[in-house]
């Protein structure tokens, strides 16, 4: 069995309230070994590639977005000045970025078995008040898709981790360079895999 | 009335999984994390992390006699010799060693005397004198005997700058002249404005 790698981004809102200690180390925990780490303002053109900049992305944000209003009975057009899902879509990918911009970002990549599947355990449902207790945004935020619509802007949800082992490849390629990760064995290690 | 220090996590605190826990020690007290970077420093900017002059080996070879005298240990059968600067030198190298073990954490904070207030959080670099609550005292037993019977240093786990001018020293080492980008923490409301 091969390790997987998983990005780990601790956005503005775990920053700004002071709970990355705590965030990382709920990971450290369960025994994932943080390879690199930075703490940075992130650019634009890092948090624009960060997300796919793809017309079935925009469409897929888009009509999540225009079904969520739907739902409450609001009229997306009175917020976005138009109801197509892709122009919606790419609404909400600039204020994605202007929410990775409020402060610096906290930036760790961590290895081990299963990676992927732990740190999206770990974090819960990206929807907070659908996250279960015990995980990252059931525990530290309580933001709802219905507030983040009344303010237009996206939710708030502390962290972002990588969803599938591509994008957990890809995301840790683009925000770090093959020298920012090091190599070497925790305390507990054998412990953890040694049989 | 904000001032900078210098923070690294070093090796073995890196291994045992307390990177969260120091920042959290940190974070809780109302320091703000203005950078952080993981790494694995050469031997050369590892030894000019320290200032290495004659007067500094003494007061390091000083160090190690008062806490070989405290515990009662022969200074003279380990390392054979009770000059200062010599045993500064020895210990100099070994502290190179140590910190070689694996990649560090080099953090700047920034905070009302952030600077004592970091030391304070650490707690004396001898962990059976630090004051308990801090992180030596909560997470090391190591002791000067302990570590030179096993020819090496006291492995302090955290680095914190001693002064703000050894801070502007060390920040300018580590970082350059890097601009850091300010931004409002919870406290700042409370206890900055």
């Amino acid at each position: 069995m091969k390790k997987q790698k998983a990005l780990l981004i601790i956005k503005p809102d775990g920053v700004q309230r002071g709970i990355i200690g705590k965030i990382i180390t709920r990971f450290e925990m369960v025994g994932l070994k943080i390879i690199g780490l930075k703490f940075e303002m992130a650019t634009s053109d890092k948090v624009i590639a960060h997300y796919p900049e793809t017309e079935a992305w925009f469409k897929k944000v888009g009509e999540r977005t225009l079904t969520n209003y739907a739902k409450k009975g609001l009229d997306a057009k009175v917020v976005f000045k138009t109801d197509d899902a892709v122009s919606i879509g790419k609404i909400v990918k600039g204020w994605l970025v202007t929410y990775f911009q409020e402060s610096p970002v906290f930036m760790a990549v961590v290895e081990g078995y299963d990676c992927i599947e732990i740190v999206r355990k770990l974090s819960g449902n990206t929807i907070p008040v659908l996250a279960a207790p015990g995980t990252v945004r059931g525990d530290f935020s309580h933001d709802t898709i219905d507030l983040a619509n009344e303010q237009n802007r996206p939710l708030r949800n502390i962290i972002h981790a990588s969803d599938a082992p591509e994008d957990g490849e890809k995301e840790v390629n683009l925000w770090f360079k093959p020298e920012e990760l090091f190599n070497y064995e925790l305390a507990g290690e054998k412990f953890m895999y040694s049989k | 009335m904000t001032e900078q220090t210098l923070i690294i996590i070093k090796p073995d605190a890196v291994k045992r999984g307390l990177v969260g826990k120091v920042i959290e020690t940190f974070e809780n007290v109302g320091l703000k994390l203005m950078s952080a970077k993981m790494l694995r420093p050469d031997k050369e900017v590892i030894k000019n992390h320290y200032p290495g002059t004659s007067e500094w080996l003494k007061e390091m070879g000083e160090k190690t006699l008062a806490s070989f005298k405290q515990s009662g240990a022969d200074v003279k059968k380990t390392f054979k010799t009770e000059d200062p600067e010599k045993l500064g030198q020895f210990i100099y190298e070994r502290l190179i060693k140590y910190w070689m073990e694996g990649p560090i954490v080099v953090m700047v904070w920034a905070g009302p005397n952030a600077v004592i207030v970091a030391r304070k959080l650490r707690g004396q670099t001898i962990p059976a004198l630090a004051d308990a609550g801090t992180l030596l005292a909560q997470f090391s037993f190591d002791s000067a005997p302990l570590s030179s019977s096993l020819d090496r240093v006291v492995k302090t786990f955290i680095h914190a700058s001693g002064s703000t001018n050894e801070a502007q020293r060390e920040i300018k080492y580590w970082f350059g002249n890097t601009e850091f980008k300010d931004y409002e923490r919870e406290v700042d409301q409370l206890y900055l404005k």
